[in-house]
């Protein structure tokens, strides 16, 4: 599969389907390569990545617990699964969480080879009977797993970044990201294309089933058996040069062919884009992008179509009444920055939003303008019903 | 305790009462409201009777909020100055399988056109999901050279959550700087 350096951890992937053991071996061979290598047998593996949505899952886990029960072992699923001893990541991958996880079973066997104690040692023991090894393992594991799951709903979408200092060029610069880098870039290049045509859409092949945009329609076609969880996993994976996407323009005829064919799922376009944009940025902005200058939103996100991260609301409403920068929109709202950021890389995306570059942001007091003071204890109890918190 | 209302209109079919029955802790009911008008053609001031839908929400303070929803034919336009005096704001739904859906907009905002400028719409396009056509980005055009930017929004009047999702927005319209505490 790939070569094997002396210090990469041999991995081998049980359990899973097609796509999923195809999106492993992209992570395998652009961010965890070097560190990490797939192996096709648990019985030459350091460690294994265990899919337990698989089909015959549970039988497979079963026999795979009795033939390795010291496999230091990294389970997948998109519910939780709290099995002692073992690291969880949920479904949809993550990269980072599993590159994390990954991280820690390395530096484990670093650990215990520096401490003499022999990686492994294969004991045929029981389920149930852990040797010494296991159950140091098992207490530094659970640990790790409460942590991983506390999380909150918007995180993959608005990630945790703590506010920066604008001042701090190092802070600075952790909050931008390069779309092109990613799909997002791909795609938000396909739909500007798309705007261009008069008719027909763009063909997107080389990602796990072939897609559709037409931005004359307002929608995206894809193969019904794709799934969010594959598509988001694909989001944060960075494109490798050798990644084999590639785009085609179709006229309508040859959409309506295609249509007719096989059978292909439509979904609003712009929720699609929007989405993208929130996955792969998760409260960072794209590069370039100037903190200090005014933001022009055009208009209103239609927002009961697309995902309504954390204040957007708020934003919006701020923005077209009273243009701010993206730093003075945190500041003025008091909410935290990473919820400007996300929203305005979603708005970015779908060209609902730009820096207004023509003139530099006039320094005066921040305040929001609102024009009858009065009624704003009535909005906020109005509003908290709403939301379902009175 | 204080008593506001929130004005619902648009024409006939679009959703008004399913939006309000959605907001509503009460049944939505029929009222009637009277007005005494001169008809231009008649010497004698006249009295006429309209139907309105009449939904209420009720705050943790007591305070009360009237959801009234206007009876879509245009017939009745005079006694839009009325019923919206001392009003929240307006909430507009189009029918977007109307004969002329973009017409109505105008029709409707051009109506409310004071009442608007004192408060704020929120506009919920409905039916789109029978009718796709016109794009909610015809809307924004057409919004564009009325030279107004109000949040507008495709909504099925039967979701709870796309009709408050509009009134939310009114709400940030009216003024950006809402906190809810928590
Ligand atoms: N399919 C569909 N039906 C809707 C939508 N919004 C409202 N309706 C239906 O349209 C009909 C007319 O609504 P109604 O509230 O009586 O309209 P009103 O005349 O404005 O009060 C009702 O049967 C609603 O359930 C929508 O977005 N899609
Ligand atoms: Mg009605």
């Amino acid at each position: 599969m790939t070569q094997t350096t002396n210090k990469s951890l041999r991995v081998a992937a049980m359990g899973m389907d097609k796509q999923t053991q195809k999106l492993l071996e992209m992570v395998f061979n652009g961010p965890g390569r070097g560190d990490y290598v797939l192996v096709e047998q648990p019985d030459i593996a350091e460690a294994c990545i265990f899919d337990l949505d698989g089909m015959d899952a549970s039988k497979l886990w079963t026999k795979y617990r009795v033939q390795h029960p010291q496999l230091p072992t990294i389970i997948l699923s998109i519910t939780l699964q709290d099995v002692a001893g073992n690291l969880f990541v949920k479904k949809p991958i993550e990269i980072d969480k599993l590159l994390k996880s990954l991280g820690k079973i390395k530096q484990m066997k670093e650990e215990e080879v520096a401490t003499g104690e022999l990686p492994h040692l294969m004991v045929k023991s029981h389920a149930g009977h852990l040797s010494s090894t296991q159950t140091t393992r098992t207490a530094k594991l659970s640990s790790e797993i409460a942590v991983e799951e506390e999380e909150e709903a918007f995180h993959q979408f608005c990630g945790y970044n703590a506010d920066i200092n604008p001042d701090r060029s190092d802070e600075v610069e952790k909050i931008y990201y390069e779309p092109t880098n990613y799909l997002q870039g791909f795609f938000e290049k396909a739909y500007s294309i798309s705007l261009q045509l008069d008719s027909g859409g763009i063909l997107v092949e080389g990602l796990y089933t072939p897609m559709i945009l037409s931005a004359e329609r307002n929608q995206l076609f894809c193969g019904c058996d794709s799934t969010e969880n594959q598509l988001r996993t694909m989001t944060l994976l960075p494109l490798s040069k050798s990644s084999h996407l590639r785009m085609t323009t179709l006229s309508e005829a040859e959409i309506q062919q295609r249509l007719a064919v096989g059978k292909l799922a439509a979904q609003p376009l712009d929720s699609f884009l929007w989405k993208m944009a929130l996955w792969t940025s998760r409260g960072k902005v794209p590069k370039g992008t100037d903190l200090s200058k005014n933001i022009v939103l055009l208009h209103w996100p239609n927002f009961t179509r697309l995902i309504v991260t954390p204040h957007a609301l708020e934003i919006s409403a701020l923005w077209i009444a009273q243009p701010q920068s993206l730093l003075d929109t945190a500041k003025l709202l008091d909410i935290p920055q990473r919820y400007v950021f996300s929203f305005f890389s979603a708005t970015c995306a779908i060209k609902l939003a730009f820096i207004d570059r023509r003139l530099d942001k006039r320094p005066g007091s921040l305040t929001i303008t609102s024009p009858d003071n009065t009624k704003r204890g009535l909005f906020k109890r109005l509003l908290a019903r709403l939301l379902g918190q009175e | 305790m204080s008593q506001y209302k929130l004005i619902f209109t648009g024409p006939t079919g679009a959703g008004k009462t399913t939006a309000i029955a959605t907001l509503s802790e009460i049944p939505v009911v029929k009222t009637e409201a009277k007005s005494s008008y001169r008809n231009p053609r008649h010497e004698h001031k006249e009295t006429i009777t309209v139907g309105l839908d009449y939904g209420l929400v009720k705050l943790k303070n007591n305070d009360k909020i009237h959801l009234y929803g206007t009876p879509g034919q245009e017939r009745f336009d005079f006694m839009w100055e009325i019923l919206t005096e001392g009003g929240l704001g307006l909430i507009l739904l189009i029918d977007n399988t109307r004969v002329a859906p973009l017409e109505d907009l105008q029709f409707f905002l051009k109506a409310f056109d004071d009442f608007i400028k004192e408060t704020s719409v929120a506009i919920g396009v409905t039916r789109m999901d029978l009718n796709h056509k016109p794009a909610l980005a015809d809307y924004h055009r057409e919004l564009r050279t009325l030279g107004i930017n109000p949040p507008i929004f495709d909504v099925d009047a039967r979701s709870k959550k796309d009709v408050s999702l509009l009134l939310q927005a009114l709400l940030y319209s009216l003024d950006p700087n809402l906190k809810v505490e928590r």
